[in-house]
């Protein structure tokens, strides 16, 4: 179909409104939240139904057409990023909260609904959504779930795969299919749960049944400050084998304060080594049980200042400076590349000693915001683009800190998702035979590869393939004590 | 040792002829194989799809008779041997450990660390075992299913192939989530060799408020307790003779905490509430953990349902088995919606017409019943699982991706997969 023809069937099938074909216009959607991924795409589609998607992927699908879905496009790894040739599915337009149910503790909504929506809808019966990205603004439901997005309170509250019930995707070839529900445990796969996170290269989503959770009698926000990650490291492991499961732990290192006080004066100490905040929630009673252990163990770790938010607007503020601190990264920088890697919390001394010496090699900064309870590092690798190859090297380093976490024994990614920007990273993490057994699940589900077709893996895996004679697992030639 | 596999001449090492007693659900295997590490679990796999032979995993043989009777079973593959917890990282709030590890066994290991798997399945056997059935218990209000535990899986393809996916940390999103189209596949799409879990805190300290409820208020009770800031770990119903019925809600914190909501959870529940711990606690739940004890001719079954339309479905299935005199006990996690029913003692056309009629009026509201235990003639005459709705074809193509000659427990899954 001439690329014309394919423009007037979808203005039929979605409107004028909702077909985008001009290059000034097309622009827009050529990059994600990561802009040095940038790829034109041939066209931009916004449906405002299932069954418009569902027209628009019967299409393609049957054109051969590449389509790469989108949210708020403020994604980090390139997942967004759209294919040459291809057209860009956008979901803002479905962007309607379908019901609420609070006796079961469920809202169903559509993808283009915004994160912090759902909370602002249900807040003043008293519950909230619990995921939540520092991208909760302006981040989608239905970006959440291609990534399975995570946030700050992820150690005790779980991400987003943990509060979707059920969704309605439309399927490559068009089929519309209803998964799950408002219950748990349907007979039969989990498929919410491998559909989640499975960053667009599965399904699209057009509805999505969430878990609500009923807001805490009370929360109790900490910020101590002391002289190195090392002793604010300590704290955390004490807390955690004190038998608490703070809401959050959020640790920043003295550049990241540095960046975070001269954006929004959080009023965080300037010549800290590391902050802490610490977020405890639940019964009254117990919050101020544990949270009076958790200031001892502060002093006991020789925190340098202790600060418990008197109120709501101190608790705020707090977070305030965290939850900028990518943006804050620009007061002090020029350029930054922020990273996601994830590692045994209990090995931070070590990998932030690695990431001190990795950045000394390249000459470059790095600053560390990290998600101290699961942790979910995010090492921010300051840069300027104007200096010839810095943003290479900025990039290369990145990589080498991600392959840190994997040595550690972490992950690549914790929460920003694979997308086309990680998916060389892949095999540090995963043998051939994993990455290959993950892509059945492709074959079974898009075996056209219609959707998303070149994020996630490094080699794409043709579903005619017969399965190849038994060879062990690299890991099990390494000794099986060692499998996994 | 090698046993002949009769008129296919095919062998396995260290296989042994099966008898009468290692039937899975009326089907005697060809041989029984205990595979001594996740290695031999590939060979084994890979031989026997080579040949064409259908494979049944099993660990400690508690759930063996759940889903419907494999179309055929050539060997009996025993994963008790590897039973090794393979790291415990308490620091991380991790631990990974081999797919025939007894549960009990990990628990108690756990606890010297202050720490649990946050599960309480009502059959436990092996973590291989719970992660085939994704079975759970009542803390499942405040500590999710086995796939909110998972972390990551090592586990054998049916060519024999072994992959991992998932990972050791408590946040990783790189690639598919296996681990979860892992859980509750009942061994269907692989084998489970290991598997990462994250990790809880043991609690301080219990405490349980009991109430009589009367089937017909535990929507309100349940609400009550629901809608409020109090973060029980626990919300059960439980009933075994008509007029008598009670709900327990499980506080476990600090020692302050949980005398605290403990105490307003009774103010608010009134009626005749009482808060036990201790021993008495360990009674009052024991007693509610009998609805799995089941005899021969009992039928067990589980009910999955919204928390809103549980109590409906409980309180017909009561007033069901009354009017035809059939005794029935309900256990119901009232705040997850689950419910667990036995029928005690019931004729084959009796459990048929209950069963049949309980699930109409579930799959209506667009919930399941699904059949765990019931004598052979019984399971003759009802699909064990129900309807599956849309999904159905979209799992059969997974199956057949990742399985594609149907070696591993043909028939027993959803759909006949």
């Amino acid at each position: 179909m001439k690329k014309a023809a394919l423009i007037q069937e979808l203005i039929r099938i979605i409107g004028p409104e909702g077909v985008i074909s001009e290059p000034e216009q097309l622009v827009t959607y050529e990059s994600d939240g990561l802009r040095n991924h940038r790829v034109l795409p041939m066209l931009v589609v916004l449906p405002v139904s299932t069954e418009q998607v569902q027209a628009v992927m019967r299409l393609c699908h049957a054109e051969g057409i590449p389509v790469v879905p989108r949210g708020s496009g403020t994604g980090l790894s390139a997942g967004a990023l759209p294919v040459s040739g291809g057209i860009v599915l956008g979901l803002s337009r479905m962007r309607e909260i379908l019901e609420v149910d609070l006796e079961n503790a469920r809202a169903r909504v559509q993808p283009g609904v915004l994160n912090l929506w759902v909370t602002q809808r249900v807040a003043p019966e008293g519950y909230y959504f619990a995921p939540d990205p520092s991208s909760q603004q302006v981040c989608s439901i239905g970006g959440n779930v291609a990534e399975n997005s995570g946030g700050a309170h992820c150690l005790k509250y779980g991400f987003t795969v943990n509060h979707v019930l059920g969704l309605t995707v439309v399927l490559a070839d068009g089929q519309v299919v209803k998964l799950g529900g408002k219950g748990v445990d349907k007979p039969g796969y989990d498929l919410v749960g491998v559909l989640v996170g499975s960053e667009g290269t599965l399904c699209v989503v057009t509805e999505v049944t969430l878990r609500l959770v009923r807001k805490p009698e009370a929360v109790s926000t900490l910020q101590a400050a002391f002289t190195s990650p090392d002793a604010a490291g300590s704290a955390v492991s004490d807390i955690i084998a004190a038998g608490i499961v703070p809401a959050a732990i959020e640790m920043m290192d003295n550049l990241s304060i540095q960046a975070a006080e001269a954006a929004v004066h959080a009023n965080y100490p300037l010549d800290a080594g590391a902050i802490l905040l610490v977020e405890l929630d639940g019964p009254r009673v117990e919050v101020a049980e544990q949270m009076a252990l958790v200031l001892d163990i502060c002093e006991r770790n020789a925190a340098t200042t202790i600060k418990l938010a008197g109120n709501e607007d101190e608790r705020v503020l707090m977070w305030k400076g965290r939850k900028s601190a990518f943006a804050a990264m620009g007061r002090i920088s020029r350029d930054y590349y922020v990273q996601d890697g994830v590692i045994p919390r209990t090995a931070l001394p070590t990998v932030l000693r690695e990431i001190g010496a990795l950045a000394e090699c390249y000459g470059l900064r790095v600053a560390n915001v990290f998600h101290a309870g699961d942790g979910n590092l995010h090492p921010l690798v300051l840069f300027d683009s104007t200096v010839q190859g810095q943003a290479e090297r900025a990039e290369e380093l990145a990589g080498e800190i991600l392959h840190v976490c994997v040595d550690a024994g972490g992950s690549i990614t914790g929460e920003h998702g694979v997308g086309f920007d990680k998916k060389r990273h892949m095999p540090a993490m995963f043998a051939p035979s994993d990455l290959d057994t993950m892509q059945l699940l492709r074959c079974a589900v898009d075996p056209d590869r219609t959707l998303n077709p070149d994020k996630i893996f490094p080699t794409p895996r043709l579903c005619g393939e017969r399965p190849g004679p038994y060879e062990p697992h690299p890991l099990q030639e390494a000794g099986v004590a060692d499998l996994f | 040792m090698s046993t002949n596999l009769g008129s296919q001449s095919t062998t396995h090492e260290g296989g042994r002829a099966a008898t009468p007693q290692d039937a899975v659900l009326g089907v005697t295997p060809r041989m029984v194989v205990e595979a001594n590490s996740p290695v031999e679990v590939g060979k084994v796999l890979a031989w026997a799809t080579g040949d064409g032979l259908k494979v049944v995993p099993c660990g400690a043989r508690t759930k063996l008779d759940r889903g419907a009777a494999p179309e055929g079973c050539d060997v009996l593959l025993d994963l008790g041997k590897l039973n090794r917890v393979t790291e415990h990282a308490s620091g991380d709030l991790t631990v990974t450990v081999q797919a025939g590890v007894r549960l009990a066994d990990l628990q108690k290991q756990l606890a010297e660390a202050g720490q649990f798997l946050a599960v309480d399945p009502p059959l436990p056997g092996t973590v291989g075992g719970l992660v085939a059935t994704a079975d759970t218990g009542p803390r499942r209000l405040r500590y999710g299913g086995v796939r909110d535990l998972i972390l990551g899986a090592t586990f054998v393809r049916a060519d024999g192939v072994t992959a991992r996916a998932g990972g050791k940390v408590v946040k990783n999103v790189a690639g598919y989530d296996l681990p979860k189209l892992l859980t509750g596949s009942l061994g269907t799409l692989a084998v489970l060799v290991e598997a990462t879990f994250r990790l809880y805190p043991l609690p301080a300290s219990s405490a349980t408020v009991l109430v009589d409820v009367a089937p017909a208020d535990l929507r309100r009770h349940a609400g009550a307790m629901l809608r409020s800031t109090l973060v029980p770990t626990s919300l059960d119903f439980f009933c075994d003779s008509p007029g008598s019925s009670s709900l327990a809600v499980r506080f476990e914190s600090t020692d302050a905490s949980t005398r605290a909501q403990a105490e307003t959870a009774a103010g608010l529940l009134g009626g005749n509430s009482r808060i036990v711990a201790g021993a008495e606690e360990r009674v009052a739940w024991a007693r509610f953990d009998s609805v799995t004890s089941s005899s021969d001719n009992d039928v067990l079954a589980r009910l999955v349902a919204t928390t809103s339309d549980l109590p409906g479905l409980v309180e017909r299935a009561l007033r069901a088995a009354d009017e035809a005199g059939i005794q029935l006990t309900v256990r119901a996690h009232a705040g997850h919606g689950h419910a667990l029913l036995r029928w005690h003692d019931v004729s084959t056309e009796m459990a048929l017409a209950l069963l049949r009629s309980l699930r109409a009026e579930a799959e209506a509201l667009g919930h399941s019943l699904v059949l765990w235990r019931a004598p052979l003639e019984v399971r003759g005459g009802i699909d064990v699982w129900g309807s599956v709705g849309e999904g159905l074809g979209l799992m059969r193509r997974v199956k057949q991706q990742f399985d594609p000659q149907r070696t591993l427990n043909p028939g027993r899954f959803v759909g006949g997969i």
